[in-house]
């Protein structure tokens, strides 16, 4: 166990570092700049606003300012020009460009717990009801129920998420009233917005976890099982259901990281200041320490997740080592 | 009566190209303490008649049109799922051939078995975990306790062999279905296994229904053996006077194409000539006439009954109960000599 965090921990801080050097240099590679987009300016203040944010070192010296740990900052913007550490090996994902008196640190603070509690909302319900569905199908496998499931599953995955949360906040906020249309003071704003956000995953899931089953269900030990004379229900959640929920555990990874930081669209539409808008703003706007500090964050959000799931992999099937992984 | 008769079973597969009758009109019986074999090449219908008697088929998709199953007093075609649960394992056991793929990789030997006395016998688990134990024990496996414990993939194959029997075996069941069960092991682990059905067949006067393709083994091992073409029934005799003389062309061919260790090796292994039937496009008439070297006319046309024979030793067949489903048998059943006399 301590060998394969300790691997894990190696293997993340390459992973990150690698990604922030390229996403460092795609964000440079991109014509434009963070001030380019306002009205022109004259060469004098252009110059100066440069400078202020070190724009116009060259390109290694600003990437070992922004990596850290030492402090080369010489102004003091990136901090006190006192201080010996700095950047992001120090903890500090430096201003915003855009943002003017915002740290980067500041902005992620302030929404990703926003962000990490609808979207853990969302994980939660998502896959209990998937899973319920998937293990349904499965069971009921060429029944009408199952036909029904399958064909809300595909609609889960078809429907933009827009269009569910549009027509979730037509019923239950303008229609009937009983949950508030936007907005992210009460837990009752919370709803509407994680069920959009959960309604592809919580699909997705039902169809891995009926395909994994029905998979599962197929193999000589199954029959084995059967010929034991073990009640269906037994057979399925003793003998059939951990097989059957391998490829739902291998998605949940990349999707749990995903439904964790946040979705612009959802955000957008029911004005939560969460951190998946500022994926998509920092971008466009070239606000390059904020698009690196939300990719750094994503990163180690989803290597970790993907290391949960190994783990999670070896509890369930004893055929995978962790010694192995 | 016999401890289990199955009457006229007829198992129906609905494919894409259309129905397919697997198991067609076969009959037989098996008693207590004697080993009754099916034979037959693959897609011969052996195994699904198998697995039948535990009302498996549903489970690959085939449905029994009729026949009676009697075990016990009971038609087990006509029980309900759950009184038939309470037969499966307890009263009629079945063995799969290839114990890597019929044990489950995620649970431990242990449970494995110990779940089959926890639901026929209402053993608490831990009751059923001692009996597991010497259940392994008595199938030759060392250090039974600390095995319960592993994972199958954590077993040599000869111990999960043994561990598969032990599991099939541990509620004592009355009649035990073997299903191919030496193909695809070694030698010395064939004998293993023949070794603990024989065992179980002598200590505990179970019936054990043999299912296999492999001639030698099942001379050795039957009392009574019944040979299987597309689904049908083409020779039902003892072991003895079956091999000694063949009633039916296929029983004959195929005891021909049977690999030999003695004498001398020739170059190829003889076989069965012709195609294996196509269950889904059998020929008219009798099922095996493309591939019979002693086809007459009406073999195309009609389709051969099982009996006894008409002429001569048609008595002794008649007591012995040895019957073949072919127009000709006489030719192969009488001695040449003898029919050419004038």
């Amino acid at each position: 166990m301590t060998h394969f965090l300790a691997r894990r921990a190696l293997g993340l801080a390459l992973t990150v570092w690698i990604v922030v050097t390229l996403a460092f240099l795609m964000m440079r590679l991109v014509p434009g700049g963070p001030f380019s987009a306002e009205r022109r300016l004259p060469a004098a203040v252009a110059a100066n606003v440069d400078a202020r944010y070190h724009l116009d070192w060259p390109l290694w010296r600003q990437y070992v300012q922004y990596l850290g740990p030492l402090n080369v900052d010489t102004h003091g913007l990136f901090g006190d020009r006192e201080r010996v550490f700095g950047g992001v090996l120090a903890g500090d994902l430096g201003p915003s460009f855009r943002h003017r008196d915002y740290t980067v640190n500041q902005i992620l603070a302030e929404s990703l717990p926003v962000s990490l509690a609808l979207g853990s909302l969302a994980l939660v319900w998502s896959i209990a009801l998937g899973t319920v569905i998937g293990v349904v199908g499965a069971a009921r496998r060429g029944s009408k129920l199952d036909l029904w499931l399958r064909m809300g599953s595909s609609l889960g995955i078809a429907l933009p998420s827009f269009v569910i949360a549009g027509l979730l906040v037509l019923v239950f906020a303008l229609t009937l009233g009983w949950l508030p249309v936007a907005g992210n003071t009460s837990f009752a704003h919370f709803v509407l917005p994680s069920l959009a956000l959960g309604a592809p995953v919580a699909a997705y899931i039902a169809r891995l976890v009926r395909t994994g089953l029905i998979e599962a269900l197929s193999q000589d030990y199954i029959r084995t099982a059967i010929a034991k004379g073990l009640p269906f229900s037994t057979v399925v959640r003793r003998h059939a259901l951990r097989g059957g929920l391998l490829p739902a555990i291998s998605y949940l990874g990349p999707a749990a990281a995903g439904v964790l930081t946040g979705s612009l669209v959802i955000e957008r539409i029911f004005a939560i200041p969460g951190t998946g808008s500022h994926f998509v703003a920092s971008a466009l706007d070239r606000d390059y320490t904020l698009a690196l500090g939300v990719t750094i964050v994503y990163s180690v959000l989803i290597y970790s997740l993907n290391a949960l799931v190994d783990l999670a992999y070896t509890r369930l099937d004893p055929r995978i080592a962790l010694e192995e992984l | 009566m016999s401890l289990l008769e199955v009457t006229n079973l007829r198992v129906r597969y609905d494919t894409p190209r259309g129905p397919v009758w697997a198991v067609d009109q076969v009959s037989f019986k098996l008693d207590a303490g004697e080993t009754v074999a099916l034979v037959g090449e693959s897609g011969s219908g052996k195994s699904t008649t198998a697995l039948a008697i535990l009302g498996l088929v549903a489970f690959s998709g085939g449905t029994v049109e009729t026949g009676e199953i009697w075990f016990g007093g009971k038609n087990l075609l006509a029980l309900r799922e759950d009184e038939l649960r309470a037969v499966r394992a307890s009263e009629i056991a079945l063995v799969f051939q290839d114990a890597t793929a019929a044990l489950n990789p995620f649970l431990t030997i242990g449970l494995q078995i110990a779940e089959v006395l926890e639901v026929h016998r209402g053993l608490s688990r831990r009751e059923a975990l001692v009996a597991a134990g010497k259940a392994l024990g008595d199938v030759g496996i060392a250090e039974p306790e600390a095995r319960l414990a592993s994972f199958p993939h954590e077993l040599s194959g000869g111990q999960r062999q043994r561990a598969l029997i032990a599991m099939s075996l541990i509620a004592k069941p009355k009649v035990v279905i073997a299903d191919e069960p030496t193909t695809a092991l070694d030698p010395a682990l064939a004998l293993l296994v023949l070794d603990l059905l024989r065992r179980e067949r002598e200590q505990n006067g179970a019936g054990v229904l043999l299912v296999s393709h492999d001639l030698e083994l099942v001379a050795s091992e039957a009392k009574r053996v019944h040979v299987m073409y597309a689904g049908r029934v083409a020779e039902s005799a003892d072991a003895d006077e079956l091999f000694a003389a063949p009633w039916h062309p296929y029983t004959a061919a195929l005891w021909r194409a049977r690999p030999r260790l003695d004498g001398e090796r020739p170059k190829r292994l003889a076989a069965v000539a012709g195609a294996p039937v196509d269950p889904a496009a059998l020929p008219t008439g009798c099922a095996f006439h493309p591939r019979c070297e002693f086809v007459v006319e009406r073999c195309r046309r009609e389709r051969p009954d099982l009996s006894g024979l008409l002429r001569a030793e048609g008595a002794m067949s008649l007591r012995s109960g040895r019957r073949s489903a072919c127009f000709e048998k006489e030719r192969l059943a009488l001695p040449r000599e003898e029919a050419s006399t004038p």
